[in-house]
């Protein structure tokens, strides 16, 4: 367990930035206590000061997981948000899209979302910028990246992608034990 | 090969066949009988050429028959090998048998087995060539036997064998056994050292080892050990050990008399003799023995022993000592004397042996001396050996362990003095340079004398049996009467210490050797056991091997004992180790005791002692104070654990204060602020890694900002600034009420210091103050006028610090009531005291002071004072606007107390005037007076009798009308805060005022509170929003928070 070396926190904030921009200074600089990132098997994790503390005491391989789990580093150095990071960027998301309840499933299990699956989006969303997939209950599903800009969205067909998928809370029994 | 064709044939010919190779293929065969004609008759030529597929010729061999002698076939083979002939090089060899000559031979053969059979001369090895098949190792020769063929194709015979120490005969089939067979090569065999060398020999003959090795041992060394027993008795228990003595002398002082000089005095060797005749005297039997043993025969020692056996015998019952009977014996015959001079030698150095024995001498007839000399050893050694039995059971009666030792010492002492005593008689040179091995010598020097000078073994052999007998009784005793045997011995002990006294310097020596002694004992008791049965097989006398024999017998059970009694010694050892200082000292405390009562009749050995004792004692305590003092200095400078660290400083210049070297301060005087000086070192490590936390923050935000944007970053957090309450932490969010409040008391309160707030708040100061935070947020010019209001309140808080206590009381009282506001609202609809408003909304600030005393006190004059307002303004009528209003809502008021803030505004300034509080402070004493009074009445009053105070409240009320009338205008801000209090009280009030008087007061308000509600209602709406707004927010933040409890369950 170590802190992120200058180059990972870059890439690492680009990547967040995507999703909750300048939002990430309330990742950092919080006013109820000291958080931080540290990088563990080159996975990312957000943990308090209290939590580094104890975690700090177990030995790197016994450590299985701390605090919460924001996303891993890919071995050619890129970064890959985890769902595990969604509670902590959903508040601060920037773009938002909601998926109708029929989409939701479909979302869930993995699939991209088409236009007709679409049922609110954010004014002004760019192409490709990371979105936070909610249900029409404004519960957050998961990371998507905008294949289409908001405008685009509303001339395309209803079977073309929206939304790319990233991350959904299904992973979480799809994916469970990778995720830590 | 055997097969090839090799026929011997009597003229020396030899036919064979030659194989040529390597022929070039022009050659003919004339050409090659041409060639081999010159060496023999060359036959049956047969030429081959092989040809390849074009009929090329590829080569060309031949065959050929050579009839001629041996040499000229060798020679052959050395002139055509390898030679050249028309361009190819020859290649002879033997050729193999043609096929058809070999059938031809075998068929000859068959019949040739039968040949051999017939033939006589069958003991030949039969020839393998008899076997039909191929000869596999094993398989028997057919029509032989015992013949089998051999690994290498030999036959051999098998053979019937006799081992060397078996009668059976195994049978030997050398072709299963040669297999086995294994060919030794020369190094293999090859011995690295000659015979010679195999041998050893130890360059110096001389040495300790070889002379060991070879069954000599030093004297020297044995003297030593003599005196290692001594010793050997000290480890025993001291406690044990003097509590023995102590016994052994109080039962020896009646019996002193009788034996002192005796036992005591070696030098009066006259003494015992006349004693022991004395004692004879007593005994009729023994006096008879005594008188017959005079004569000089040498027949006599012997039945003298016997004849002191039996006196022994006699005297056990008669409660008689054995040196008793022993000095009978003495006494009967010079050598019983020379037994006693020896006895009191024996446990001394060789030495001292040696003039003990010139002493003796003298006095003995030179005849008797003699024959003396002869029996003197054994005698010597029974008698030691009887009192180091004597005195080994004495110690039973004590202890068990003692005994043992000492037992075992004495024995093995008086074995030693065996070969001593003679080697001192005889030779008359000092021993202790000697070696044992020149004892021994002599020792068989003089018994060969002994034998010379005694005509029989007879007289040797008796004394042994004597001896034995005298043990057993010995033994007897031990088991039988214990006291007896005891008080004898104690005796015999008195006699043995003075040489052990005398020894002691030698001890000293010795008893660095302790551990090695008991094996070097035994070795000498062996070897003097060796000594005897040579002796004894020598003389062949079949008595006094008996007597040897027992005599091994009961050394091997005393070395036995010996045995045990080292592995209990050493146990004791380890326990008396803890439990005593040293050795020495032990042994020398038992020493000195004895010497104490035995002084005066020792006179030769006394000097010694005392100065060994002090010697002794003087060694001791050096080495007392030496091993006392080290362990001083050693506590003086170890470190002590106490003393170290900022703890450890502080305790030691406490110490150091303190005066007194004897008290020492300990750990338990540090005191405990070393747990705050921890704290703070644990604070500083916290703040450490804060401050490593904190960096890495400011690293990930510099990065931040490359990676967003400087400006949008600043433009966020400028944001951030302003609705900062509106990010919460889900995963921190708990309901904590202490936080609750103290942010509500912030908020509310901002300029109060938070460590003036007093922890019993009330339900209402709480409600109000919420409200009031409410209102305050709703405009900025609200804040702008609590700052001033601060300000002032700040001015009052002095102000009522300097007033008495009674006045502050009241201040508090007035502004403490929650229900001021409601009171403010029916001011304003009057408007009469804008300024008291102000500044009873200062003094609203003030609330969080009050204690519950005052509020008792001021209940009593907020009604008094709410009527003076009523009276100057419409009283009653106020009163029940404040009620109905009260019933309404409480949140309107608030929001008309705001309003009323705002509109009073403009005027604060003017209140903020110190003259404004300086007129309170003015007003207030006067108040005070008339109050005062009230209050003072009412402290010890409870609740219940309220209403009987409240009447007394209305005559006091009476009378500051009066005097507030004139003053009225000044004075309205107390008379409102007064009034605020009255409110609370207003039930009680309500039951005091008629119905019509309430009607009236209400109408009187009715429409500005209409107003009023109004206003506040359309407030209401927009909070309503607002907040609708914020719990939206608040809503989703609730949901995600759920989510993520959802999430972690999972």
């Amino acid at each position: 367990m170590r802190p992120l070396t200058q180059e990972e926190t870059n890439t690492f904030f680009d990547k967040l930035s995507k999703y909750i921009g300048e939002n990430i200074k309330l990742l950092i600089d919080r006013q109820d206590g000291t958080y931080c990132f540290r990088l563990h098997k080159d996975r990312v994790y957000y943990m308090s000061e209290e939590q580094l503390k104890i975690g700090s005491s177990a030995a790197g391989e016994c450590l299985v997981s701390i605090g919460s789990c924001f996303g891993k580093f890919t071995k050619s150095g890129k970064f890959h948000l985890h769902i595990t990071a969604l509670d902590y960027l959903a508040p601060y998301a920037k773009h938002k899209v909601w998926l109708k309840s029929s989409a939701e499933q479909q979302f869930l299990y993995g699939h991209h979302i088409m236009k007709s699956g679409l049922g609110r989006i954010t004014e002004s969303t760019e192409q490709y910028q990371g979105v936070i997939v909610y249900n029409m209950n404004d519960l957050p599903l998961g990371f998507g990246v905008a294949a289409k800009s908001t405008l685009a969205c509303r001339n395309c067909d209803p079977m073309t992608i929206v939304v790319f998928h990233q991350a959904d809370t299904g992973q979480y029994i799809r994916e469970e034990d990778t995720l830590t | 090969m055997s097969d090839l064709d090799t026929h011997h044939t009597q003229t020396g010919l030899v036919t064979k066949r030659l194989f040529i190779g390597g022929l070039s293929s022009d050659i003919s065969k004339d050409d090659l009988i041409e060639r081999f004609s010159k060496f023999g008759k060359v036959d049956n030529v047969k030429l081959t050429t092989r040809l390849d597929d074009q009929g090329v010729p590829v080569k060309s061999f031949a065959h050929l028959d050579l009839e001629g002698e041996q040499s000229k076939l060798k020679k052959c083979f050395d002139t055509y090998q390898n030679t050249k002939w028309k361009g190819s090089c020859l290649k002879l060899q033997y050729a193999k048998e043609s096929f058809l000559d070999k059938l031809k031979k075998e068929r000859e053969k068959e019949d040739v087995p039968k040949k051999v059979d017939a033939s006589p001369a069958a003991v030949k090895p039969p020839d393998i060539s008899d076997i039909k098949g191929p000869a596999v190792p094993g398989t028997p020769l057919p029509g032989k036997t015992d013949w089998v063929v051999g690994k290498y194709g030999r036959v051999l015979p098998i053979m019937n064998l006799k081992k060397s120490n078996k009668l059976k005969v195994v049978k030997h089939d050398p072709s299963k056994l040669c297999h086995t067979a294994k060919i030794f090569k020369d190094e293999s065999l090859d011995l690295s050292a000659p015979c010679e060398k195999l041998t050893w020999e130890i360059d110096t003959p001389d040495s300790d080892i070889t002379k060991k090795r070879k069954g000599d041992f030093l004297v020297t060394q044995s003297v030593e050990k003599v005196k290692k027993h001594n010793s050997t008795m000290s480890p025993v228990p001291d406690s044990i050990c003097r509590n023995n003595l102590v016994q052994k002398q109080n039962i020896n002082m009646p019996m002193k008399p009788a034996y002192s000089a005796k036992n005591q005095s070696p030098s009066v060797l006259d003494i015992p003799e006349f004693k022991g005749l004395q004692m004879l005297s007593t005994n009729p039997v023994d006096l008879k023995l005594s008188l017959i043993e005079d004569s000089p025969s040498l027949d006599v020692p012997g039945t003298k022993l016997e004849n002191k056996s039996l006196t022994r015998h006699k005297n056990m019952p008669l409660k008689k000592n054995d040196f008793k009977s022993s000095s009978t014996g003495g006494t009967t015959t010079d050598l019983t004397i020379f037994e006693n001079t020896s006895d009191s030698i024996s446990p001394t150095k060789t030495q001292q042996k040696e003039s003990n024995c010139s002493n003796s001498s003298p006095q003995n007839k030179t005849s008797q001396n003699k024959r003396n000399l002869n029996v003197s050893p054994l005698g010597v050694g029974a008698q030691s050996e009887d009192n180091g039995n004597d005195s080994a059971s004495s110690a039973d009666t004590d202890e068990i362990i003692a005994r043992h030792k000492k037992k075992c010492n004495l024995s093995m002492q008086s074995s030693l003095e065996n070969k001593l005593t003679p080697v001192a008689q005889f030779k008359a040179k000092p021993l202790p340079s000697r070696s044992l091995n020149s004892s021994l010598s002599d020792n068989s020097l003089y018994t060969s004398e002994c034998f010379t000078y005694s005509p029989g073994l007879s007289d040797y052999s008796l004394p042994n049996t004597s001896l034995a007998k005298r043990t057993l009784e010995d033994s007897d005793l031990d088991s039988n009467d214990l006291e007896l045997v005891a008080k004898k011995l104690e005796q015999k002990e008195t006699v043995f210490k003075p040489s052990i006294v005398k020894a002691s310097p030698m001890e000293t020596k010795a008893e660095q050797k302790v551990g090695q002694i008991s094996t070097t004992v035994k070795e000498n008791c062996e070897s003097v056991v060796k000594v005897m049965d040579c002796e004894i097989t020598e003389k062949k006398d079949k008595k006094a091997s008996d007597n040897i024999k027992r005599l091994k017998a009961i050394r091997e059970t005393s070395k036995l004992k010996l045995k045990q009694q080292m592995v209990i010694q050493k146990a004791l050892e380890h326990v008396d180790s803890k439990d005593f200082g040293s050795v020495n000292r032990t042994v020398f405390a038992s020493d000195s005791e004895d010497d104490v009562d035995d002084g005066p009749t020792k006179s030769f050995s006394e000097a010694s002692e005392i100065k060994t004792s002090k010697k002794s004692k003087d060694t001791m305590e050096l080495f007392g104070s030496s091993s006392d003092s080290e362990s001083d200095y050693e506590e003086m400078f170890k470190s002590k654990p106490h003393f170290e660290g900022k703890k450890g400083e502080q305790l030691m210049k406490m110490e150091r204060n303190f005066g007194d070297s004897r008290f020492k301060l300990d750990a338990k005087f540090v005191d405990t602020d070393s747990e705050e000086e921890e704290e703070k070192n644990h604070i500083n490590e916290k703040s450490s890694q804060d401050n490593d936390l904190e960096e890495e923050k400011a690293a990930s935000l510099r990065i931040l900002e490359n990676v967003i944007g400087k400006s949008k970053l600043d433009k966020f957090s400028e944001k951030l600034k302003r609705n900062t309450k509106y990010i919460i932490d889900m995963n921190t969010v708990r309901f904590d009420p202490t936080k609750v409040l103290a942010q509500k008391e912030v908020q509310t309160k901002q300029n109060l210091t938070s460590g003036k707030i007093p922890l019993t708040l009330t339900d209402r100061a709480n409600k109000k103050s919420s409200l009031s935070q409410a209102d305050m947020r709703k405009s900025n010019r609200e804040e702008e006028t609590n700052k001033t209001e601060s300000v002032t309140k700040q001015k009052q808080l002095e102000s009522t610090k300097i007033e008495t206590c009674t006045t502050e009381t009241k201040n508090k009282s007035k502004i403490s009531d929650p229900e001021s506001d409601t009171l403010l609202k029916t001011k304003d609809t009057s408007d009469n005291a804008k300024n008291a408003a102000k500044s009873r909304v200062d003094k609203s600030l003030l609330n969080l002071f009050i204690s519950k005393e005052s509020e008792k006190d001021e209940n009593n004059t907020q009604v008094f004072s709410l009527l003076d307002q009523f009276g100057n303004i419409s009283g009653d009528s106020s009163n029940e606007s404040d009620i109905d209003t009260k019933a309404q809502a409480i949140k309107p008021k608030a929001v008309l107390t705001g309003l009323f803030k705002n509109s009073q505004d403009p005027k604060t300034k003017t209140t903020k005037t110190s003259t404004n509080s300086a007129l309170n402070l003015s007003d207030q004493p006067r108040k005070g007076n008339n109050t005062m009074s009230d209050s003072e009445d009412l402290v010890n009053n409870t609740m219940s009798d309220l209403e009987d105070e409240m009447d007394d409240d209305d005559l006091s009320e009476e009378d500051s009308i009066s005097e507030l009338a004139d003053e009225k205008e000044v004075k309205k801000l107390g008379l409102y805060e007064e009034t605020d209090q009255a409110l609370i009280n207003a039930g009680r009030i309500d039951i005091r005022y008629t119905r019509e008087e309430w009607r009236k007061h209400w109408e009187e308000i009715r429409p500005t509170l209409v107003k009023l509600y109004k206003r506040k209602h359309k407030e209401a709406v927009k909070n309503k929003r607002v907040q609708n707004e914020r719990k939206r927010k608040q809503d989703f933040l609730k949901n995600v928070k759920n989510r993520n409890w959802r999430h972690i369950k999972k």
